[in-house]
């Protein structure tokens, strides 16, 4: 009996198609398919991209680079309301930065006007700190750079069609 | 309704959402501001209430705030002193289309050209980008074509509401993120999708008149048969790049990328992809909603209406350009300043240059598989290479993963192992590995996967080698292997 390729459930009948992936629902297959096609763009083309990012000039500040991904942690609340948000930013180390004290500043000031804000905001401010603090080995890219490229060549395979044509061993 | 009118309905439509947008976005600011106002005068102010209403105001109103248009060239710029032929070119195609010449011309690294606006209502630059791998599959007629288009967009008067619709669309997501997930994020949401809508089917049509203004000059068929080559060229340059040069310039090499591109899609493993690929009756293409250009069926049909024409100009349009090595160059710099200084590389080195150590370093670390095999009686069975995969990678590795790893390690196996033999190994971009010694010949990786496929019998393969004095050698000497 088929089971969805995205959760697992067994298919009794109906549910949809993606080549050969079958989904319970169009929720599902909308999931798979994503998860399918990031995991078929070759690691060759993950690894030449983020090669090209690390050694591209910084897009921020059109500096040299290497660039990375670097986060920023921000928190805002008012009485029922908290919104926070992990935001990712390609650029070099000292843009990153930038970025997190920035982050960092609007948290503080903005973050502890709810009860869940008093949590979140001393999380966000240590995230924030913490990886401005970090001393990282600029040698080497971060995973999430890397996870984050390959989510897009697999945006890019489907919105722009792209096809990766059998490459020969070398 | 004519065309000129659906596109007048639409561009005012769009304007008028615009402004919705605007009005809907400081409305909402006002009515929270309002309503902090409104609690702070009341006898007992909920402070929470009042701190969410203006930070959600100013949120709201920072993101409609425009920003100062940056721009950044996307490549190198081009000068008329350096490349007359192609401003000729240019100046043909403004003249045709009664548009003066834009002030900037840059070259970029894609199989694309595009047109755009800069500065405000009085300091307006017009900007063109050329794609240099699209000048490598074009001919000269064909690219006049895709210029023509391009002017076409100015002719349009595309390029004046273009920018008007980038701003919005920008402001539009700013709100988006600043809101995140609450209601009002979910009301601007569904506001940008309908604009979104609306603007690129206004884009598609205006894709249309384009191609259609062009075909007037090149003549349908010509321009037919460049958007058949821009629609493929497009789809594999990605895959092009990232494969095939990525690798060279990393060892600090400067190959010659853009005749590369003419040969990579020339190859015979990938044009028979491609040519499977557009063959394919399930890969009917569709233009969607959320897609800018029109589907290249739904543009061939209408190109197909217009007189057919004849080609005047069948040169190679990389012709148009001084110095193709130079381009190159500037287009690599344009990426970072080191890479614009690598030393240049022909395409017969590469394989001795560039591949040839990283073969020898991948064989030190993972040679150690092949121990047991020999050129002669190498893995055949996709058992085998899945195994060998799952040693190099991990265990749980995928069998496609794995068996790619393992094809990696044999053919470094098969340089390594052949080269001090007299072998040559040579491989053109979007090839395989090829190795000669004199009239021999052996390709190891198509001849080997036909066995792996069942297609042929180990036997031939075992008595080439045999013939070539090689069936014995072992795949990976012990010399070869790191140790330690």
């Amino acid at each position: 009996m088929a089971s969805c390729a995205a959760c697992g459930t067994t298919i009794l009948f109906g549910g949809a198609r993606d080549g050969e992936a079958r989904f319970c629902n169009a929720k599902c297959k909308a999931q798979g398919s994503l998860r399918l096609a990031v995991e078929r763009v070759p690691d060759t083309l993950v690894s030449s991209r983020v090669w090209m990012i690390r050694e591209g000039r910084c897009p921020e500040c059109r500096g040299a680079g290497p660039v990375d991904l670097h986060c920023s942690y921000r928190v805002w609340s008012g009485l029922i309301v908290v919104m926070h948000s992990t935001r990712p930013h390609i650029c070099c180390k000292r843009c990153g930065t930038r970025a997190q004290w920035r982050d960092a500043a609007f948290s503080f000031v903005l973050g502890w006007w709810s009860v869940w804000g008093l949590i979140w905001t001393p999380v966000q401010l240590y995230r924030n700190i913490r990886d401005i603090l970090r001393s990282e080995d600029l040698s080497k890219n971060t995973p999430q750079l890397e996870l984050l490229v390959r989510a897009q060549l697999a945006d890019d395979l489907r919105t722009h069609r792209l096809i990766w044509p059998p490459s020969s061993p070398r | 309704m004519t065309r000129r009118t659906w596109l007048g309905v639409r561009a005012l439509l769009a304007l008028v959402l615009v402004a919705c947008f605007y009005v809907l976005a400081l409305g909402l600011a006002v009515g929270l501001l309002w309503l902090s106002y409104v609690q702070l005068r009341s006898g007992r102010p909920a402070y929470g209430l009042i701190v969410f209403c203006l930070a959600g105001a100013t949120s709201v109103m920072w993101s409609v705030v425009p920003r100062r248009d940056r721009f950044e060239a996307p490549g190198p710029r081009l000068k008329e002193v350096d490349h007359p032929e192609l401003f000729a070119l240019l100046r043909e195609a403004a003249s045709w289309t009664s548009q003066p010449m834009p002030e900037d011309v840059y070259l970029i690294n894609d199989v694309n050209a595009f047109v755009m606006q800069r500065g405000g209502m009085r300091e307006r630059r017009r900007v063109i980008g050329l794609g240099l791998p699209l000048m490598a599959v074009l001919t000269v007629d064909e690219f006049k074509g895709v210029l023509t288009h391009e002017f076409g967009h100015f002719h349009g008067g595309d390029v004046m509401l273009g920018p008007w619709i980038h701003r919005a669309s920008e402001a539009m997501n700013r709100t988006i993120s600043q809101l995140a997930e609450s209601v009002l994020g979910f009301i601007f949401a569904w506001y940008a999708k309908m604009f979104v809508r609306i603007t690129l089917a206004i884009s598609r049509r205006q894709e249309f008149a384009a191609d259609e203004l062009a075909a007037t000059l090149v003549g349908a068929n010509v321009m037919a048969a460049g958007l058949k080559k821009i629609d493929v060229a497009g789809r594999v340059h990605q895959s092009f790049w990232c494969s095939e040069i990525i690798p060279i310039v990393q060892a600090g090499f400067c190959p010659p990328f853009t005749e590369a591109f003419s040969q990579y899609l020339e190859a015979p493993r990938i044009s028979a992809f491609l040519r499977a690929v557009s063959e394919d009756p399930n890969a009917v293409i569709k233009s969607g909603a959320y897609d800018t250009h029109p589907a290249l069926p739904d543009r061939l049909t209408a190109l197909a209406r217009l007189p057919a024409g004849s080609p005047r100009d069948s040169r190679p349009s990389l012709s148009l350009l001084r110095s193709v090595e130079g381009c190159e160059r500037e287009v690599l710099a344009s990426f970072s300043d080191d890479l614009g200084t690598l030393g240049p590389i022909d395409w017969p080195s590469v394989t001795q240059s560039v591949f040839l150590p990283i073969w020898r370093h991948r064989v030190q670390r993972h040679g150690s598989v092949l121990r047991r095999f020999a050129v002669g009686a190498p893995p055949a069975t996709r058992q085998q290479l899945v195994e060998i995969g799952q040693a190099i990678l991990s265990e749980d590795a995928d069998d496609d993963r794995a068996i790619s790893a393992a094809w990696s390690l044999l053919i470094a196996a098969f340089a390594v192992a052949l080269t001090p033999l007299g072998w040559l190994a040579e491989t053109q971009p979007g090839d395989e590995v090829v190795f000669r010694r004199g009239s021999q010949e052996l390709r190891p990786f198509s001849e080997l996967q036909s066995v792996v496929d069942g297609q042929k019998s180990l036997t031939d393969w075992q008595a080439r080698c045999a013939a070539f004095g090689i069936a014995d050698v072992p795949m990976v000497a012990d010399s070869e292997l790191a140790h330690g």
